[in-house]
Formats: structure tokens, C-alpha cells, sequence
């Protein structure tokens, strides 16, 4: 089950990855994630939503306690 | 007079709307923060949201000034020293505090305010239907891996010890990975690069 759970969170990056590359051709009727960056951040609740979750990820896992202690 | 106050109140609403999910989005991920034992990440996203809130009810000033986009090269330069300063300094360490603790200060002015293009341009506007597309399948992706990982979050908290490590969070699996310096050197480049992304999109003058 830990190898599943793995397989899937890739999984998850690689769909990402494909979606950033397939936006970049404007491919599958899709566009680029900077254009929809654009249009998502132009909101500013969006905008600093974003930019949170975007610091919080290298506080979380540079300098504060990643991993749970067990109880 | 009466068609000011309906016009105001049109934009309050018009504000308000779109906000109202970003601060519920970050209101239940403080919460989380408490529960998994991590004040500081709770007041940061508790401040946040309050803040968000304060500029939904119109009780912070209306307009903050949008900055000029950061110039490349000393973008560029300044994102290489403080990356190479993560990589090469202990993890969790006092420098990769105060590096994390002066980034998030100085993003606030980008998120809150924004930016603007240096030469009045904006890029060629996307199909609204291909936006449309692209907006549901990073939406798809991103729920999807968010309910995984708070599925792993919550099996790990509730099944015994050995069945639980059948289901790391993404935390767990990374948080080895991070140890090694090659891992941790991609991370944060990925990291900072998307942190310039961001801080240089979503302007609309």
C-alpha cells in the first residue's frame, strides 16, 4: 500500500508536468499556465492565497518540522 | 447620491465574491495547522485570512500601489544566493529560517498589491474557452492530490503506527529525500522558480 500511495502522488506530478507542457504547445484545446496564472492572479485574494501556499511550502519543508511525530 | 451608494455596493460585491472561497481555502488550512500541531503555520494562514477578510469589508485602504516588475538580472542574481544559501546550509537551520522569514516579507507588497508590466503591455489574452479547460484540469489535479494526501494525513493519525506508515503524506515521503543535497538543490530551484512566476503574473493595467 505505501508503494501505492507513492505511485499515486507521482502520478499526480506527472499529470501536472504534462499539463504545463501540453498548455505550452496551446494543445488538447488547452492553453499555457501562465496565461491562466494571469488571469487567476489578477484577483488579489487569489493572488496572496497563492503566493501563502507557495512560501508555506518551503517554510514546511526547509525549515520547520516536515514529518508528524506519531502519537 | 442613492447611485453612488448602489454602484459602490455593486463593487463591494463584485470584490467580495470572488475572495470569499480563497478565505475559506485558508481559514480550514489554519485550522489543519492546529490540529497537526504547528501553531506558527496556523497563525500565518489565521493572519492571512483575517486580512483578507479586512480587505473584503473595506476596512483596510481601497488601493495598494502595484510595484514595477523586479528587474531580471538582479532577480535572477538574488535567487541564486539565497538559493544556494538553502542548499548549502543545514536544513531547518537558523539561516534557512531568516532567509524563509525575509522572503515571506518580501512578497507581501507583490501579493497584496500586485505588479505591473514595465512598458504598459500585457500578453496576447488567451482563449476564454481553453482558459476555461486549462482553470478545470489544474483544478482536477490539484483536489485530486490535496484528497489524497489528507486521506494519507488522516489514515496515518488513525490506524496503529505499522499500518500507518502504509500511508505516507507527502511530508513523509519527501521529508528523507530532502536530506540528500542533489534532492534538496532541485527543490528549491523548482521552488524559487515558481515563486518568480508567480510574483510576475497577474497584472491587468
Amino acid at each position: 500500500m505505501h508503494l501505492v500511495t507513492a505511485l499515486v502522488f507521482a502520478a499526480c506530478g506527472v499529470v501536472a508536468l504534462l499539463l504545463w507542457a501540453t498548455g505550452r504547445r496551446d494543445a488538447l484545446g488547452l492553453t499555457s499556465t501562465g496565461a491562466l496564472f494571469d488571469r487567476v492572479l489578477a484577483d488579489r485574494a487569489a493572488r496572496v492565497v497563492i503566493l501563502l501556499f507557495w512560501w508555506w511550502i518551503g517554510w514546511h519543508f526547509l525549515v520547520a518540522r516536515t514529518v508528524d511525530p506519531h502519537p | 447620491m442613492r447611485g453612488d451608494d448602489t454602484s459602490t455596493g455593486r463593487r463591494s460585491r463584485r470584490r467580495a465574491l470572488p475572495a470569499l472561497p480563497w478565505i475559506a481555502i485558508v481559514a480550514i488550512t489554519a485550522v489543519v495547522q492546529f490540529l497537526r500541531d504547528a501553531p506558527v503555520d496556523g497563525v500565518v494562514f489565521a493572519a492571512v485570512g483575517a486580512a483578507l477578510l479586512l480587505d473584503v469589508l473595506r476596512l483596510v485602504p481601497e488601493d495598494a500601489p502595484r510595484l514595477a516588475r523586479p528587474a531580471t538580472i538582479p532577480t535572477v542574481v538574488g535567487a541564486l544566493a539565497v538559493g544556494a544559501l538553502l542548499v548549502l546550509t543545514p536544513r531547518h537551520g537558523v539561516v534557512d529560517g531568516i532567509l524563509l522569514v525575509g522572503l515571506g516579507l518580501a512578497v507581501i507588497p507583490f501579493a497584496w498589491g500586485g505588479v505591473r508590466l514595465r512598458d504598459g503591455r500585457d500578453r496576447r489574452p488567451a482563449d476564454p474557452r481553453a482558459l476555461r479547460r486549462t482553470a478545470v484540469a489544474w483544478a482536477a489535479t490539484g483536489i485530486a492530490t490535496c484528497l489524497w494526501e489528507l486521506t494519507s494525513w488522516v489514515l496515518g493519525r488513525l490506524l496503529p503506527p505499522a499500518e500507518a506508515l502504509q500511508h505516507p503524506a507527502i511530508s513523509d515521503l519527501l521529508d528523507p529525500a530532502l536530506d540528500q543535497l542533489w534532492f534538496r538543490a532541485v527543490f528549491v530551484a523548482a521552488w524559487l522558480a515558481l515563486g518568480l512566476a508567480l510574483i510576475t503574473r497577474g497584472r491587468r493595467d
